[in-house]
């Protein structure tokens, strides 16, 4: 590993995550490990400073003060740690939308906002490479590589390029996210604000770049036989985000298929994503459709660009 | 004392053992010697001929000490049960000249206050640097252990388990009381005895030596340390610091110990390891990094890796370097440096899932002392080095569940199917049973390791996936460094360990090598055996009674009997082909009897028995 230092007019990095009944224990944990990347992202120049900020989407706060107060005192390296209760499940994208609008009234200058689940623990030295490919300013998003179970979508291996990033960990200029005005939040609740993301990003003339030596730990399980199960709660929000994205970015034969498939199915949780799309389309709150050509859209299968191969 | 303890002097005997360390040990020169607690003192005049010292005895029996003034030599009495008035009486006896040398034979096992009296003779031999010889039995000698374990323990008048004694000692606690009293070791000529006085009654199963219950405990004793054949320890100390407490083990061990083995060569799959580990659920590790022949920069490679931790992993990670041996030689370092009470393996490419640690902790806690296994999955990854990313690693296949999710003692016997990273083993096996990697093998040393082990412990399996084994297309692995014939050649290795040897086998194994010796029969000797058992062999219950069902439909007795089945159909009883493979061991049973006494069948036979039929 070479430690790249003193990056020109190194900033204030902010780091955002998104609550949802999460084990204290496990916050603490994540919070030791961003503390310890921050250490050593400042030592090396990369960053100038580093703070985190904690959207809480949970019924009760998950942290209190007490906790805050023990973790602020720990981790020193990070500045300042901030938590702020929604007091209603916001979902991903109105999470970090609200959370980015707090940090405008927080933090003044801030350089780019790392974006990460509250269950993921930073290599020590994730935070200097996430930030290398940020020298180039056509570089709009920046993903880790996730352990134990890395998404296998596939980026070019001399450069990284990749179709989109996701939000589970990725770093982002915060010019990008002023020009691109922050997430969907109209369309999206839990799933592919992301991609949404990353295709807008692309769309205004930015790169997606995967960077494989940036690496955290995702806590994943695998079922029987290795396959990963998500809950009918994971593939109901993954459904209606489906036909939103095929939708949004003007790809309405597939929207049309994919409705027509869920409409018929015996699953209840795609039926229900089906009649949420037809809600949307009868009260006109179906987003403004974008990218008609297909620049930069990609729908492979129910992928949103080329797999390496299938988990 | 009676004349119980007047034994001769021998050679081979204790008394020959000392004089010979004695000689072995003459630096101190002319001067005298001390035997403490003499007795009968019957290597007195060796001690004068051969040794060249002067002999002075001390013992609190008159008839003894009345036996050494006959011979003409000093004998003192002297009750240790009050050592300060000991240390004066010898001091006394003593008189300001040099003492070369002290002895203390079979005498601290008849004593409670054995530290205070080794103290004072330290006291006794400091000034003079004089050598001390100390001879205690061993009460760990295999006759008495492998007797004990059968609930046997006879007291004798003399001997290992002399009826007066009042402590007993194995080799650890001799010098573990030596050491803490200020004595130290510089040579041993301990009395061996394959055969002890405890050796009765001979033909007790756990001793006759032609018996596979003494064969299989006599291996397992002898792999544990060189003391089970050892019937008196004779070892010659000199004074020193007190070591007191210096063997004594941390109270709080972790619940297990990753050992793991780097050359240094992968740092971004270490850091991935590290990540894995700092990670997890269950925090109740230590980590042994296991540095093998590192170059000096792989060195600091390896140490930047492990510094860049956070600190709560970073302070239970130690860095162990081992310049020598085979890709086997750092796991016995590993396991050896282990605190923790299991130990698992967790190379330097290897994943982990969040709950490797949990999941081992909670199969412990349901299963203490087996080996612990979770399931597994394999995928294969490659290096990879973008344009902006430092040197890392990608994955390139789906998760393959490549090896069983239940542990198969049988199926071991063939080949390995357990990737190290999927077990973890109870340290008690690597440090009390001395059970440890064959540093012979080269390749599929962990296989050799677990099969030891889990006959011993047996294994407790878990489907819950908690790994991935990493295979590597375009890059060095074991697979790629070491070529097919020396994989086989160590293949065949394990399996000649595993045929010198008895080997336990878990409950129900009976039933499974009666099969394969069945399937054996059948296919080269073309013999059907018995009948399977309904509780022994469920599923082979079953199916032998769907074959039996499915040859009776398919008889000529049951097609001769289709009239019947006609008339019971226009009846409305219309007769179709039963679902054998979804009909368990009882539903089967009725079917067959219904089948035997329905009309069609019965209509079948009388037919055929008026026309003579051959088979049905």
């Amino acid at each position: 590993m070479s430690i790249k230092k003193n990056r020109q007019n190194a900033g204030h990095l902010r780091v955002h995550s998104v609550l949802y009944g999460n084990e204290q224990n496990r916050v603490e944990q994540s919070i030791a490990h961003l503390n310890r990347a921050a250490d050593l992202a400042v030592a090396a120049g990369v960053f100038k400073s580093v703070s985190l900020a904690y959207g809480d989407s949970s019924p009760r706060a998950c942290l209190d003060d007490e906790f805050l107060g023990a973790v602020r005192k720990a981790h020193p390296a990070i500045t300042r740690i901030d938590h702020l209760f929604f007091d209603g499940n916001l979902g991903s994208a109105k999470g970090h939308n609200t959370l980015i609008v707090d940090a405008q009234v927080q933090e003044t200058e801030w350089e780019a906002l790392l974006i990460m689940n509250p269950d993921v623990m930073l290599a020590p030295d994730a935070l200097i490479e996430l930030a290398r490919p940020l020298d180039d300013p056509h570089v709009g998003m920046v993903e880790a590589r996730q352990l134990p179970i890395e998404h296998p979508k596939e980026y070019h291996k001399l450069t990284g390029e990749t179709g989109w990033a996701t939000t589970a960990c990725a770093l982002i200029p915060m010019n990008v996210i002023r020009e691109l005005d922050g997430f969907d939040q109209e369309t999206f609740f839990l799933y592919c604000d992301d991609v949404d993301f990353s295709w807008r990003a692309r769309l205004a003339g930015y790169r997606i770049i995967y960077q494989p030596s940036a690496v955290v730990f995702h806590d994943k399980r695998l079922g029987a036989n290795g396959q990963w199960a998500p809950t009918s709660s994971e593939q109901y929000y993954s459904a209606e985000a489906a036909l939103l994205m095929a939708y949004k970015f003007s790809r309405k034969d597939i929207a049309e298929r994919l409705l027509k498939s869920f409409a018929a199915s015996d699953l209840p949780h795609l039926r229900k994503a089906a009649n949420e799309f037809d809600r949307r389309m009868e009260e006109g709150r179906l987003p403004k459709q974008i990218d008609v050509k297909g620049a930069v859209a990609e729908f492979v299968g129910d992928y949103y660009t080329k797999h390496r191969y299938s988990l | 004392m009676s004349s119980n303890y007047d034994n001769p002097f021998y050679h081979d005997n204790v008394y020959g053992h000392v004089v010979r360390l004695l000689q072995d040990h003459s630096a101190g020169g002319q001067g005298l010697h001390l035997d403490i607690g003499c007795g009968f003192g019957r290597m007195a005049e060796h001690v004068r001929d051969h040794v060249g010292r002067e002999y002075i005895g001390f013992d609190r029996d008159d008839e003894a000490l009345a036996s050494l003034n006959e011979r003409g030599f000093v004998g003192i009495a002297l009750d240790l049960a009050d050592p300060v008035a000991a240390e004066a009486a010898i001091t006394a006896a003593v008189a300001g000249r040099k003492v070369a040398s002290l002895s203390i034979i079979d005498t601290l096992e008849h004593v409670y206050n054995g530290a205070e009296i080794l103290a004072m003779l330290r006291r006794i031999a400091l000034n003079s640097a004089a050598v001390l010889v100390v001879s205690v039995p061993n009460v760990a000698h295999r006759d008495v252990g492998f007797k004990l374990a059968f609930g046997k323990w006879d007291y004798t008048d003399t001997g290992l388990l002399d009826i007066t004694h009042v402590r007993f000692f194995s080799e650890s606690l001799v010098h573990s009381l030596l050491l803490s009293s200020g004595w130290h070791l510089i040579g041993e000529n301990n009395v061996t005895l394959d055969k002890s006085d405890q050796h009765f009654p001979a033909l007790h199963p756990v001793l006759a030596e032609g018996t596979p219950l003494h064969d299989h405990l006599a291996r397992l004793r002898d792999g544990v340390d060189r003391c089970a054949r050892i019937n008196q320890f004779v070892g010659a100390y000199l004074p020193g610091p007190s070591l007191r407490g210096a063997d004594e083990v941390p109270d709080v061990a972790p619940f297990l110990s990753v050992v793991t083995r780097t050359q240094g060569k992968r740092i971004d799959t270490l850091r991935d390891v590290l990540l894995c580990l700092s990670a997890q659920t269950s925090q109740d590790f230590e980590v042994c990094v296991i540095g093998h022949k590192l170059s000096h920069e792989a060195q600091l490679a390896v140490e930047r890796v492990i510094d860049d931790t956070h600190a709560d992993l970073r302070r239970r990670v130690r860095l162990i370097r081992v310049d020598h041996g085979t890709r086997t030689t750092p796991l016995n370092v590993g396991f050896r440096a282990a605190r923790g009470n299991y130990v698992a393996i967790l190379d330097d490419d290897d994943i982990v899932l969040g709950h490797w640690v949990e999941e081992f902790k909670r199969l412990a806690a349901a299963n203490p002392g087996r080996v612990l296994r979770s399931a597994n999955v394999a995928q294969t990854w490659q290096p990879v080095k973008t344009g902006v990313s430092s040197r890392s690693v990608r994955s390139i296949g789906s998760f393959e569940a490549c090896y069983p999710v239940k542990f198969d003692f049988f199926q071991h016997l063939v080949e390995n199917a357990t990737p190290p990273v999927s077990l973890a083993f109870p340290r008690a096996c690597f440090h009390d049973l001395k059970i440890e990697f064959d540093e012979t093998l080269t390749t599929t040393e962990d296989w050799d390791f677990l099969m030891r082990t889990a006959e011993i412990c047996g294994v407790a399996s878990d489907g819950e996936i908690t790994s991935i084994y990493r295979k590597w297309d375009n890059a060095e692995s074991s697979y790629t460094a070491h070529s097919i014939e020396e994989w086989q050649t160590n293949h065949y290795a394990i399996w000649r360990k595993l045929d010198a040897k008895p080997i336990l086998l878990e409950p129900g194994s009976a039933t499974r090598i009666r099969h394969l010796v069945h399937d054996w029969n059948r296919r080269y000797l073309a013999a059907p055996g018995p009948q399977p058992d309904p509780h022994l062999d469920a599923t082979q219950y079953e199916n032998a009674l769907r074959e039996e069902i499915h040859n009776l439909l398919h008889s000529r007795t049951w097609r001769v009997g289709a009239p019947m089945r006609g008339l019971a159909a226009m009846a409305g009883r219309r007769w179709t082909y039963p679902m054998l493979w979804a009909m368990n061991g009882p539903q089967l049973e009725r079917y067959l009897s219904t089948l035997r006494s329905s009309r069609s069948w019965r209509f079948g036979t009388w037919v055929r028995a008026r026309v003579g039929a051959g088979n049905a």
